[in-house]
């Protein structure tokens, strides 16, 4: 039996929380022996729960209480955190965000005590009816409150298309040497033949690869400029979208299009035992230029679409193994050449407090 | 309005979620008593998904000073535990001949983790353990352990029938974690659970 026993009071019976208000309530302690404690601690945490590896987040510890406790001894110790803008609850399908506060008394030579009690993290939508201010209304703090991690790391498209192109790069570097390589095997080693077969396989593959990316790319006078207005966006709000190319001879286009999506991807196992799960929540495509458009060579091309982006949109969400992943997808595809193709990520916030 | 997860269900989560290993060691079967000598080392054999990580877990969990790694994950090539604690190697097929010889050489007992038999690899006698079956009776002791893990308070908690059961052992075989995947969709699809669909 453990020397003492832990409870957490919650100081609001919904147990939900909004960004920037305070979490306050108690530690319970009951001593069932005399016991010292080198430290009660309660702490703030998210975690993943799903489908994907679980991870989680501490945010705030706090030390409630260092000494000793008497045998039956009842003690209750206040704490007070401040909730974080983030991440928020959430409930999906593959992917659970939720948040836990944790109480735990460290007890020298015994198995630590602890309580956990859940809580929801919400965004502020409105003005909230406050239920233990007897009616009145509680809004969002004027003041910016402590971001918790994970925020999204966000890639632009300009880094995105840097990472293509060292991509093709590799492919391209990789293809050659197999090539080299694979050749050397067929014309000169006895008994390797098949080896420099698999080889050149590999290499036709690469650089076919590379080949096809390349052409994509001279088509549209090199890589098209990708721009999402804002990168940033609160649900509610309009995504623009904006692709910029110079081709330098006369094209006609098959189709150009822009395709929105939000999709829960999560990962699990590790090594070589690892799978990657995938669900969609949220689909739109639109049309970036009409089939049969023409553009002469030289011709400074801009082709804009915009997407709303609904307004109970879950947030984006990032965390090792676990993602929830918003992202626009561009294709420009022109006659006689393979389709230019890229897909840029960018990230989706609560709607702020106060906007209709 | 959002609520505690799975709160209508009497569960915290989706009971065939992804666990901690520590959790999944907490809530895996024991009755499968794996025992090594001083001096012992033993293979377990089995394909992907039937429960050897699990089982590893749940030894390092039993027995104190035990060590668990797993190649390729835990800093490239493993190394044997310094004294006579039991070493417990996951994915061990993925080491070569050498290498593996080199790491039992160092071994006082150990329990390796491998889908493919590696007795003549190692170049030492190797005692062979292979999981029990996958009945119906163990798939529901499985399923109920994983529901009361994380059952919220007394009262019922929704239960797979048997002839769900039944159903997934006939499709999956003895597919552990294909049925777990099964499962996790089917705790899913109740009423009530995800909003995050737009």
């Amino acid at each position: 039996m453990a020397s003492c026993e832990l409870r957490i009071a919650l100081g609001r019976s919904d147990r939900s929380y909004h960004p920037g208000e305070k979490i306050a309530g108690k530690v319970l302690v009951s001593a069932v022996e005399g016991c010292r404690c080198d430290k009660l601690t309660i702490a703030l945490q998210w975690c993943t729960h799903g489908k994907g590896n679980a991870v989680k987040g501490v945010l705030a510890e706090q030390t409630l209480f260092v000494g000793d406790w008497g045998p039956g001894e009842m003690q209750d110790y206040a704490f007070e955190i401040v909730a974080p803008a983030g991440p928020l609850t959430y409930r999906g399908t593959l992917l659970n965000v939720d948040w836990y506060l944790t109480a735990r008394a460290d007890v020298p030579w015994a198995i630590d005590p602890k309580a956990e009690s859940e809580l929801l993290l919400v965004p502020w939508t409105e003005q909230q009816l406050s239920p233990e201010a007897g009616g009145s209304y509680r809004t969002a703090p004027a003041q910016p409150w402590e971001t918790a991690s994970p925020g999204p790391q966000l890639s632009s498209p300009e880094q995105v298309q840097a990472t293509q192109a060292r991509n093709l790069g590799c492919s391209l570097g990789a293809g050659v040497v197999c090539a080299a390589i694979g050749l050397l095997l067929v014309l000169v080693a006895t008994g390797r033949q098949a080896f420099g077969a698999v080889l050149l396989i590999v290499a036709a593959v690469l650089l076919g690869n590379f080949l096809w990316k390349w052409l994509a790319r001279r088509s549209l006078g090199g890589s098209p400029k990708v721009r999402l207005d804002p990168p940033i966006i609160e649900a509610g709000d309009t995504l623009g979208v904006e692709v910029r190319f110079r081709p330098t001879k006369a094209i006609t286009l098959e189709s150009a299009t822009a395709a929105l999506s939000a999709a829960e991807v999560v990962v699990k196992g590790s090594g070589t035992d690892k799978h990657t799960y995938s669900h969609a929540l949220h689909a739109a495509s639109e049309p970036l230029a009409d089939s049969g458009r023409r553009f002469a060579a030289g011709e400074r091309t801009k082709l804009r679409a915009s997407f709303a982006i609904p307004p109970g949109a879950p947030p984006s969400f990032a965390a090792t193994d676990n993602e929830l992943r918003w992202s626009v997808a561009v294709t420009v595809d022109a006659l006689r050449a393979p389709a230019w193709k890229l897909e840029v990520p960018f990230v989706v916030r609560p709607r702020s407090a106060g906007r209709s | 309005m959002l609520g505690l997860p799975f709160e209508h269900l009497n569960l915290r989560r989706n009971p065939f979620g992804e666990l901690p290993p520590a959790e999944r060691a907490a809530v895996a079967l024991q009755e499968e008593s794996i025992t090594l000598a001083d001096g012992e080392l033993a293979q377990v054999v089995a394909e992907r998904g039937r429960g050897k990580s699990t089982l590893l877990w749940s030894l390092a969990a039993s027995e104190p000073g035990a060590v668990y790694a797993r190649v390729g994950v835990d800093s490239g090539a493993p190394t044997a535990p310094p004294n006579g604690s039991l070493y417990l190697l996951d994915e061990a097929d993925l080491l070569g001949r050498r290498q593996l010889g080199r790491l039992l050489g160092r071994c006082r007992r150990a329990l390796l983790a491998t889908h493919e038999d590696l007795a003549s690899r190692a170049g030492r006698p190797l005692r062979t353990f292979r999981l029990p079956a996958l009945t119906l009776a163990r798939l529901r002791t499985i399923v109920t352990r994983r529901i009361e893990h994380v059952r919220r308070g007394p009262g019922p908690v929704p239960q797979p029938s048997d002839r769900t059961l039944a159903d997934l052992l006939r499709r999956r075989g003895d597919d552990l974690r294909a049925v777990q995947d099964e499962l996790y969709d089917l705790f899913q699809r109740l009423k009530g659970v995800a909003d995050g669909e737009l």
